[in-house]
């Protein structure tokens, strides 16, 4: 499959389809329901410096093609994650992207400094949709200023892999928040994140979510994220990954039309656990159909009529 | 993976009983794990629903077909009990952890509504192991004991109860339960939260072990979106288990079962 093989930031891929953060576990969850192989990389679960515990139950509610979440950036650890998650990756022939999230800016150089350092991991990618508890709780994705902050004091003890920093979709507008991450060093750009949502229990008349609010992903969300990817992919040179709804190998080829040099599936590995090998075949088989050697030939091919 | 619609009968407007073919599911030896299903139909507007149900297995009927005894409680439940002969879902499975039963042991099953689903797979289980046989199975009215003559024949006591006194003993399993609960070296529960938070202090109260199995709201099945979280005490101290993975039976015991009850 030549026609998807593609180099991101210096990093070779066989193929530009990658499992999202969060709806992949640790990379090995599906192994026994898919050939993982068979997928371009692996975003694992957002790595924060201390174990995290997350949000009370419930966590998640299905709407209309869509899901809600708010697991709450649960996850083991950096120091477990590198001792005990990431060895059982090491065999497999994939990439491996680790995403990863702070608390505090010092929180975030740390985990940044510490994976640099780490054997196996292909690429950092840096979730920025979340509270800064040093500023009162403010996301760090309040202001263009905030990401400069952030990614370039990141940027400092990155020496040896690409950064991704993935964006939030919750802003009034994307892309001097693109253009923020490039100006600071980022190799690279995903999005969309999440869009934060609610669901009410009209019986129980209150919240569903146990948080009160949760991000909404799944199809529901497809339409805003191309939108998104195609603002960002206008706004920088560096690669965007394009994030959001996506289900199947047209869904994955109007992302790479609208700009993006790769592609993320989250919620649809719920529904369907082969939708990324899936997804990989099927754009093979257009690109056959459409006489197109290789999809990079295509990126951002449709950003206008 | 798929499974096809072999037979989809309706046991009352509530609830309904659905054979499935699928090799790697049916060929499970353990009694009380899961499988996830995605409800949609050849001819439902494919997004209906969006994530994949978790339902017992209730029954393996032949090398390669299993059932699924559903009740209809919102969108995804409803397009299952409009599947036709034929029709193909995409399925994950067999997930979860199973029941341990211990050969020659005096246990009880024990259902609560819908939670009757494990508990038919479970009871054929003990049969074969040469273990005596006793369903507790409770329900809201007549109406709502599913598959009575089923039963019969699968256990070697049935106790029903009802709330309303229409079939069986009035009021909940734990009326029955409490006179017998010292005869049983084990419990095996399943049903509502509040029916089981009711037998596991019963159970303790007897010093019996009780392990209960869990509905909780899941993404994924597979342990992957940790959206399934089940709060366990472990050493005096609380800790998040992933229902579908480590779970859904755990020891009763060890629940937080004020996290549970909302
Ligand atoms: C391990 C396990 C085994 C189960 N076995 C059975 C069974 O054998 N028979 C049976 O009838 N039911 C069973 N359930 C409950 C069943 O999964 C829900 O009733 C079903 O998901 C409801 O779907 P719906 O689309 O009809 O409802 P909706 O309310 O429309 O569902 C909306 C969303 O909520 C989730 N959801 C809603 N209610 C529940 C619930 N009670 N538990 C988990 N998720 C829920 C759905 O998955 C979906 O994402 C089981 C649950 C678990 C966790
Ligand atoms: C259950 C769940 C957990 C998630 N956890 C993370 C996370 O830890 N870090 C992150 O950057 N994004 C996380 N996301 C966001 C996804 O990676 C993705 O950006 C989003 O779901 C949109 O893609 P989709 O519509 O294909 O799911 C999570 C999404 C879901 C559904
Ligand atoms: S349902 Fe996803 S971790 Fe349990």
């Amino acid at each position: 499959m030549d026609r998807l093989k593609t180099n991101i930031c210096g990093v070779e891929f066989k193929n530009p389809i990658i499992a999202a953060s969060g709806t992949f576990g640790y990379g090995l969850e599906f192994k026994r329901f898919t050939d993982i192989e068979k997928i371009g990389g692996i975003s694992v679960k957002g790595i924060s410096l201390h174990e995290t515990y997350g949000n009370p139950m419930p966590r998640l509610v299905e709407t209309y093609a869509g899901l809600l979440n708010a697991i709450g950036l649960q996850n083991v650890g950096v120091e477990k994650f590198i001792k005990e998650k990431l060895p059982a990756l090491k065999p497999l022939d994939t990439r491996i992207i680790v995403n990863f999230w702070g608390k505090t800016i010092d929180e975030y150089v740390e985990v940044a400094k510490i994976l640099d350092s780490t054997e196996r991991v292909d690429m950092l990618e840096m979730n920025i949709s979340c509270p800064n508890i040093k500023e009162g709780g403010i996301s760090f994705s309040s202001s263009p200023k905030a990401v400069e902050q952030v990614v370039s004091a990141c940027k400092k003890v990155i020496s040896n892999k690409p950064l991704i920093v993935k964006l939030s979709p919750n802003v009034q507008d994307i892309k001097p928040f693109a253009k923020a991450c490039e100006d600071s060093g980022a190799d690279a750009v995903s999005a969309i994140n999440t869009l934060v949502g609610m669901a009410i229990d009209v019986e129980r008349m209150k919240p569903v979510l146990a948080n009160v609010t949760g991000g909404l992903s799944g199809p529901a969300i497809k339409p805003v994220a191309l939108r998104m990817v195609k603002e960002v992919f206008e706004t920088v040179k560096i690669p965007v990954i394009g994030i959001g709804g996506i289900g199947n190998w047209k869904d994955a080829a109007e992302f790479i039309l609208a700009g993006a040099s790769a592609v993320q599936i989250g919620t649809a590995n719920f529904i369907n656990a082969n939708v990324c090998k899936e997804t990989a075949e099927g754009l093979n088989e257009y690109l056959e159909r459409k006489n197109i050697a290789n999809f990079k030939e295509i990126v951002g091919r449709a950003v206008s009529c | 993976m798929k499974a096809t619609v072999v037979k989809n009968t309706m046991l009352s407007d509530k609830f309904g009983y659905l054979e499935l073919k699928c090799p790697e599911i049916a060929k499970e030896k353990n009694a009380g794990r899961f499988f996830m299903i995605s409800p949609h139909s050849d001819n439902v507007y494919l997004t209906d629903t969006l994530l994949k149900r978790p339902f017992a297995i209730c029954d393996i009927t032949s090398s390669d077909t299993f059932t699924c005894l559903y009740m209809i409680t919102g969108r995804g439940t409803k397009v299952l009990s409009e599947a036709l002969p034929g029709n193909n879902f995409l399925v994950t499975g067999p997930v979860g952890n199973f029941f341990r039963f211990e050969k020659g042991a005096d246990t009880a099953l024990i259902a609560g509504g819908i939670g009757l689903a494990p508990m038919i797979n479970a009871a054929k289980k003990l049969k074969e192991m040469g273990n005596k046989v006793t369903l507790y199975y409770g329900g809201r009215s007549k109406t709502d004991i599913l598959m009575y003559d089923f039963l019969q024949t699968i256990c070697d006591e049935l106790i029903i109860t009802t709330d309303d006194g229409t079939l069986g003993i009035k009021g909940n399993v734990t009326v029955p339960l409490t006179d017998k609960i010292k005869e049983y070296k084990k419990i095996y529960a399943c049903g509502p939260n509040r029916m089981l938070q009711a037998v596991n202090t019963l159970c303790s109260e007897n010093n019996v072990p009780i392990d209960v199995s869990l509905d909780e709201q899941m993404g994924c099945g597979v342990g992957a979106c940790l959206g399934c979280m089940i709060t366990v005490i472990e050493n005096g101290e609380k800790v998040m288990k992933r229902c579908c993975v480590e779970g859904p039976i755990f020891d009763g015991t060890k629940i937080d079962w004020d996290s549970l009850i909302r």
